[in-house]
């Protein structure tokens, strides 16, 4: 329970103190990004949360950023209902958009749905300011926050928590 | 650098790679118990599949030795099938959708024997097993034409013959008449008895009169008893003739009141052709209607109604429809090839079903099955089932052109029938429902018909040979039924020809043969009274001859005792000549 309640705070710490490079933290924040601005229930979604554990990227960093954008995302709801709106019903991609849900699996990719749609658009759009930011963040301040993180004993506590939850163990 | 993570995508593909191994060999025996568990539950009747298989990549599923129980008839397979292939629609599963896109079902059989029960062990029966609305105009058809036949079978079936009053009366006086006589006959004799006793004693007293002077009065009151007698026994003989007057008015009024019986037995009402045609075809079609309504209404009940299932919509965002929706189970095709039995010969039956779907009004075409049948008789039906819109509408056409029609007989085989051989008919249904309103046409048409009455006393005999000449000019029905009213109230009104052509024939022939009848009983009575009258008039002429001569001797003798005891002769009143005259026996014989 305590483990639980803990692991976004641990996540944090993990992300921040691990020795994963800065593009992987970048890669992992952007994948998380998307799974948060994206509704739940649909086979994008399912596939890049398996990207995001298959992949070498900061899997903390993805949580991390899973979880602020989930939040983040229903705010942009009303914005990417437009977007989706205008691309789903934009004649002249209409044909591909029949393909795509008619193709096998199709209808549970969710991209006939306006807010899935939008909110991918934007995940996208912001895909690469986002990497770079996170990538140039990580790059400048990981050594040096995590240096200064790891002078906190309670710092120290999280990532062995982290290390004992990995092994089993509930703090 | 290593971009996967291998540890973590390796164990996933080893988990997916045992579910799809588990999906390979577990999902025959699921899709067994998914078939046989919804079956049971949509049919209310067991359901027995030997195997399935699937081929997921080919997207075919093969049923083998498939059998449906009869609801209604626990011991019968309501349908039976040896081997049955569908080609699924693998991008519809992943859809979400079955769609059968084609399929065969090969060794169809219908209504087959069980050798176990099919009824489910927890399935309550809620079949009405009341009667079916059928059944009052069944009763009223049937009760129609047999009244009349009934009527007419007790017609030929009295014995009229023992109920006429003039044979029965001639009798009479034939066994009354000799007794009279032999009373006559008797008292005759008694006079001539006593009157030759009495002339011994006279003339005993005679010769010897001053011994005999005591007797003599004592004598000439005995003989005037025996006068007396004479006397008493004359009036008899005079009033005989009265007599014979008496009896042969009494003959006459009870022949009279023979032809009014006879008349009277022999009437028989006149046979409504309406009323017939409904005795003659009322029972077959009711019967045949009252079970195909059944399977129409069971049909109904199986078949879906509702739209689509409306689809869970998402919370966020619009979900932009870019195919129209479809039905979660559709049959697009399935070839259908079986048996069944038509009088216990085999039809072999091909056709097809197509547009089956769970949400019918998805679907452009509306369900058909089409059915046709060779070997027994070739049997063309045609099944629409129309569920579109909101008000469901159904249509029916079944067309045989050659169906066996089985012999009946009408009326009680006992006295009176008229049987239909077998022939062949030219038969073809259309019904239409609209909702719960029925509205069809049953049209019937047997080119070669031939009725034949059943006579069972007399099969040879004149009136069988009467009926059977008008029975041969009715070779032809064509009837007509138009259906209305609702599936649980039907209503049907037949229209055809053969009940007056029947009506028109037996009972022109009928009415000549009860005539004939009636006139040749009527002969026949009046020759057996007067046969018996001519024996009792000759009966009488001999008796009266008999009676007059010893009455005469008797006459003779009492004057002669009369002149004895010194009196006249006394001239009996009448004379014995006269006696003949006045008897009238000639008047009883009829002229």
């Amino acid at each position: 329970m305590t483990s639980f309640l803990l692991r976004p705070v641990r996540q944090l710490a993990q992300a921040l103190t691990a020795n994963d490079s800065a593009r992987q933290i970048a890669w992992g924040f952007v994948l998380g990004m998307m799974i948060g601005l994206l509704p739940k229930g649909n086979l994008v979604l399912v596939g890049l949360t398996v990207l995001l554990c298959a992949l070498r990227v900061n899997k903390s960093a993805g949580m991390l950023a899973a979880g602020i954008f989930s939040i983040v995302g229903f705010a942009f709801d009303g914005l990417a209902h437009r977007i989706g709106s205008i691309v789903l019903l934009w004649e002249p991609a209409r044909p591909v958009h029949v393909w795509l849900y008619e193709m096998p699996l199709g209808p549970w990719l969710g991209l006939n749905n306006t807010v899935v749609v939008g909110q991918l658009l934007l995940a996208l759009y912001f895909a690469f300011p986002v990497y770079f930011f996170v990538f140039r963040f990580a790059n400048r301040i990981q050594r040096r926050l995590s240096k200064w993180l790891l002078r906190y004993r309670v710092i120290r506590w999280l990532r062995g928590a982290e290390l004992g939850a990995h092994l089993g163990a509930d703090v | 650098m290593k971009i996967v993570r291998w540890k973590y995508v390796l164990p996933r593909l080893a988990i997916v790679l045992v579910v799809a191994v588990t999906i390979r060999f577990g999902l025959d025996p699921a899709l067994k118990w998914a078939l046989v568990a919804s079956g049971e539950s949509a049919l209310g009747a067991k359901i027995d599949v030997t195997d399935v298989r699937t081929s997921l990549l080919g997207g075919q599923l093969t049923v083998t030795n498939l059998a449906i129980a009869n609801p209604q008839s626990p011991m019968r397979n309501l349908l039976e099938a040896s081997d049955s292939q569908l080609q699924i629609d693998v991008n519809a599963l992943l859809h979400g959708r079955i769609v059968v896109t084609d399929g065969t079902i090969k060794g169809l059989q219908f209504d087959t024997d069980r050798h176990t029960s099919g009824a489910l062990a927890e399935t309550s029966s809620d079949e009405s097993t009341g009667p079916s609305p059928l059944d009052p105009i069944l009763d009223r058809a049937s009760e129609m034409g047999s009244e009349w036949f009934d009527q007419l079978g007790d017609r030929l079936d009295i014995d009229v013959v023992s109920q006429l009053k003039s044979p029965q009366l001639a009798e009479e006086l034939r066994q009354r008449w000799p007794e009279q006589y032999a009373e006559l006959q008797q008292q005759v004799q008694s006079i001539r008895t006593r009157g030759k006793a009495l002339e011994k004693q006279i003339r005993e007293v005679k010769s010897n009169p001053l011994r005999g002077l005591e007797k003599l009065s004592q004598l000439q009151q005995d003989l005037a008893s025996i006068q007396h007698e004479v006397k008493v026994v004359q009036q008899q003989i005079a009033a005989l003739p009265d007599q014979a007057r008496q009896d042969q008015q009494a003959i006459l009024a009870a022949r009279e009141q023979d032809e009014a019986l006879l008349r009277e037995k022999m009437q028989i009402g006149t046979l409504d052709g309406e009323g017939l045609t409904q005795t003659l075809l009322g029972q077959p079609v009711t019967e045949g209607l009252a079970s195909a309504l059944e399977w129409v209404r069971w049909v109904r009940q199986q078949v879906p109604s509702n739209p689509a299932k409306e689809k869970a919509s998402r919370s966020r965002g619009t979900t932009v429809v870019f195919t129209p929706p479809q039905p979660d189970h559709v049959i697009q095709l399935l070839m259908l090839e079986g048996t069944a039995q038509v009088e216990g010969e085999p039809l072999r039956l091909t056709g097809s079903l197509t547009n089956v779907s769970s949400a019918p009004r998805l679907l452009p075409e509306p369900t058909q099955l089409i059915l046709r049948g060779e070997g027994a008789c070739v049997v063309n039906l045609r099944v629409d089932l129309d569920r579109r819109d909101d008000v469901a509408k159904d249509a029916l056409h079944l067309h045989v052109p050659q169906w066996a029609m089985a012999g009946r007989s009408l009326g009680n085989a006992d006295k009176f029938a008229i049987e239909m051989a077998d022939g062949l008919a030219n038969f073809q249904i259309e019904l239409r429902l609209e909702d719960d309103q029925l509205e069809g046409e049953i049209r019937f048409e047997q080119p070669a018909l031939q009725l034949t009455p059943r006579l069972p006393k007399s099969p040879e005999g004149q009136l069988a040979q009467t009926l059977q000449r008008a029975l041969q000019e009715v070779n032809r029905l064509e009837a007509s039924v138009a259906l209305s009213g609702t599936l649980t109230k039907p209503k049907f009104k037949i229209e055809s020809d053969i009940g007056s052509q029947v009506a028109q024939g037996l009972n022109s022939s009928l009415q000549r043969a009860l005539q004939d009848q009636t006139n040749r009983l009527l002969a026949s009575s009046r020759e057996q009274v007067d046969v018996q009258l001519q024996k009792l008039t000759q009966l009488r002429e001999q008796a009266q001859q008999e009676l007059l001569g010893q009455l005469g001797e008797g006459q003779e003798l009492l004057g002669q005792l009369a002149a004895l005891t010194g009196g006249q002769p006394s001239s009996l009143p009448g004379g014995v000549p006269k006696l003949g005259g006045r008897l009238g026996i000639s008047d009883l014989i009829k002229k």
